[in-house]
C-alpha cells in the first residue's frame, strides 16, 4: 500500500470511531487493553458480553496485518473467549470476523467479534451448510491451488482433476455495494475503498 | 474414538495445505463455494485446549488462505469463523477456524439482530471481564504450566476444565 503522510494518517484517525476510542476521545467499556491492542464491549451485543478486539492502529481489513499481529490479536481472542466462558458462565463462544461489505463489515476498522453463546439463544451466526460433491470439492481445489501456492509459498495438488473447471463469476465492479442482509443496510462510501482493496489483484 | 476431522486430514482428501501445526483443506460441507476451514493437525476439542503458539499459525495461515480465496476465486469479502461449543453451532470436537467467501447479495445471513442493555448491566459485564482478563484470561502461570508437563497433573488439570468440555459431550 501507498505511504500515507501524517496528515492524511491523522485524517483518517479522526474520522474513523474506533480510533477515536483507542485514542480515548470517545468513551468506551474497555475490558483489556495494551500496547498493540484494545477489546471493549460492544454497544450493539449479539448477547451481552460481546467483545470487539482492535488493533490500535488504523488497519482497515486482515490482509493488510502483518503476520506477528494478526498471531498476536489471536492469542488474545483466544483469552478473551476463556474469560468470557469463565466469568459470564456462557456455554460456548463465537469468533467471527467480516472483511469487506460483502461479509458484513460495517466500519472501516479492523475487528474480531469475540461472542458469548448459550444454547438455544437464537442469535444466528449458524450458517446452513450445503454437501458438496467429489467433484465440487476437486473443483474448488484445482481453483484454488495456485493462489494458495503463491500466498503459503507450497500447496497440495489435487488427487484427481475434475471435469469441469469452477466457474468464476466475476461481478461488475459497482453492482450492488449495499449489503442485504435482514437488519442491516450499509451504504458506506468509506468502505468502498475496502471492497476495492478486497477485490483488486 | 476417531474424530472424523483427524481422520480427514489424515485420509488427505480435499487437503490444499500441510505444516507441523496446521492443516487447510476443503469441507464436505461447506456454506459458500471455495469454503475452506484450517484445523490444528494435533486433536484439540475447543479453542481453549488449542496452545497459543498453534492458535497463531492457524490464524496467520487463515489470513493468507483468506487472499488466496480473494485471487483464486474472486471473492468480494471473507468471513473467518470458529465456532467454539455446541451452544456455538461446533459439529465435531476439533476446532475449525472456517474461511467463508462472501459475494455482494450472495443470501449468506452471518448479522445479528441487536440486542438493548442499559448502562448498568453493561458496567458489570466490564468489570467481570476486566477482572477474569487480570486472572484466568492471561497466560497461565509458569508453575501451572509446569505441573502440565506431568501426565498425571495433567488428567486432574482437565477434570477440573470439565465445565468448559461439558457441552461437547453432547456430541455424538
Amino acid at each position: 500500500m501507498e505511504q500515507l503522510t501524517k496528515e492524511q494518517k491523522d485524517q483518517i484517525r479522526q474520522q474513523c470511531i474506533f480510533c477515536q476510542i483507542i485514542d480515548g476521545k470517545v468513551a468506551a467499556k474497555k475490558v483489556y487493553e495494551d500496547e498493540k491492542v484494545v477489546a471493549l464491549l460492544d454497544i450493539n451485543p449479539a448477547n451481552p458480553g460481546h467483545i470487539l478486539l482492535l488493533p490500535k492502529d488504523h488497519i482497515a481489513i486482515m490482509p493488510q496485518m502483518d503476520d506477528s499481529l494478526i498471531g498476536y490479536m489471536a492469542v488474545i481472542a483466544k483469552r478473551l473467549s476463556q474469560s468470557i466462558l469463565r466469568a459470564l458462565h456462557a456455554q460456548g463462544t463465537t469468533i467471527f470476523i467480516a472483511n469487506g461489505t460483502a461479509a458484513g463489515q460495517r466500519a472501516p476498522h479492523f475487528m474480531m467479534h469475540i461472542i458469548p453463546r448459550m444454547e438455544d439463544d437464537n442469535i444466528g451466526l449458524k450458517p446452513e451448510m450445503k454437501k458438496q460433491s467429489e467433484e465440487e470439492i476437486a473443483q474448488v481445489h484445482a481453483a484454488l491451488f495456485p493462489a494458495i501456492k503463491k500466498v503459503l509459498g507450497k500447496a497440495i495438488e489435487p488427487a484427481t482433476k475434475p471435469k469441469k473447471e469452477l466457474e468464476i463469476r466475476k461481478e461488475t465492479k459497482n453492482a450492488g455495494r449495499t449489503v442485504q442482509t435482514p437488519g442491516a443496510q450499509v451504504t458506506n462510501p468509506k468502505l468502498d475503498a475496502i471492497t476495492d482493496l478486497l477485490t483488486k489483484k | 474414538m476417531t474424530c472424523d476431522i483427524c481422520e480427514r486430514i489424515k485420509s488427505k482428501k480435499g487437503l490444499v495445505y500441510l505444516s507441523e501445526k496446521v492443516a487447510v483443506f476443503i469441507p464436505e460441507e461447506a456454506v459458500t463455494r471455495g469454503h475452506i476451514v484450517v484445523a490444528p493437525i494435533g486433536h484439540y476439542p475447543i479453542l481453549e485446549s488449542v496452545p497459543e503458539e498453534t492458535i497463531k499459525e492457524m490464524f496467520i495461515i487463515a489470513n493468507k488462505v483468506g487472499i488466496a480465496v480473494f485471487e483464486g476465486l474472486g471473492a468480494q469479502g471473507t468471513n473467518f469463523l470458529i465456532q467454539n461449543g455446541t451452544a456455538a453451532g461446533q459439529e465435531y470436537p476439533h476446532v475449525m477456524l472456517n474461511v467463508i467467501p462472501r459475494k455482494e447479495n450472495d443470501g449468506i445471513d452471518m448479522l445479528w439482530t441487536p440486542k438493548q442493555m442499559t448502562e448498568e448491566e453493561m458496567s458489570t459485564i466490564e468489570l467481570q471481564l476486566k477482572e477474569q482478563m487480570k486472572e484466568g484470561g492471561e497466560q497461565k502461570p509458569a508453575e501451572t504450566r509446569e505441573s502440565e508437563k506431568k501426565d498425571g497433573a495433567k488428567k486432574e488439570n482437565e477434570k477440573k476444565e470439565d465445565y468448559r468440555l461439558k457441552s461437547l459431550i453432547r456430541i455424538p
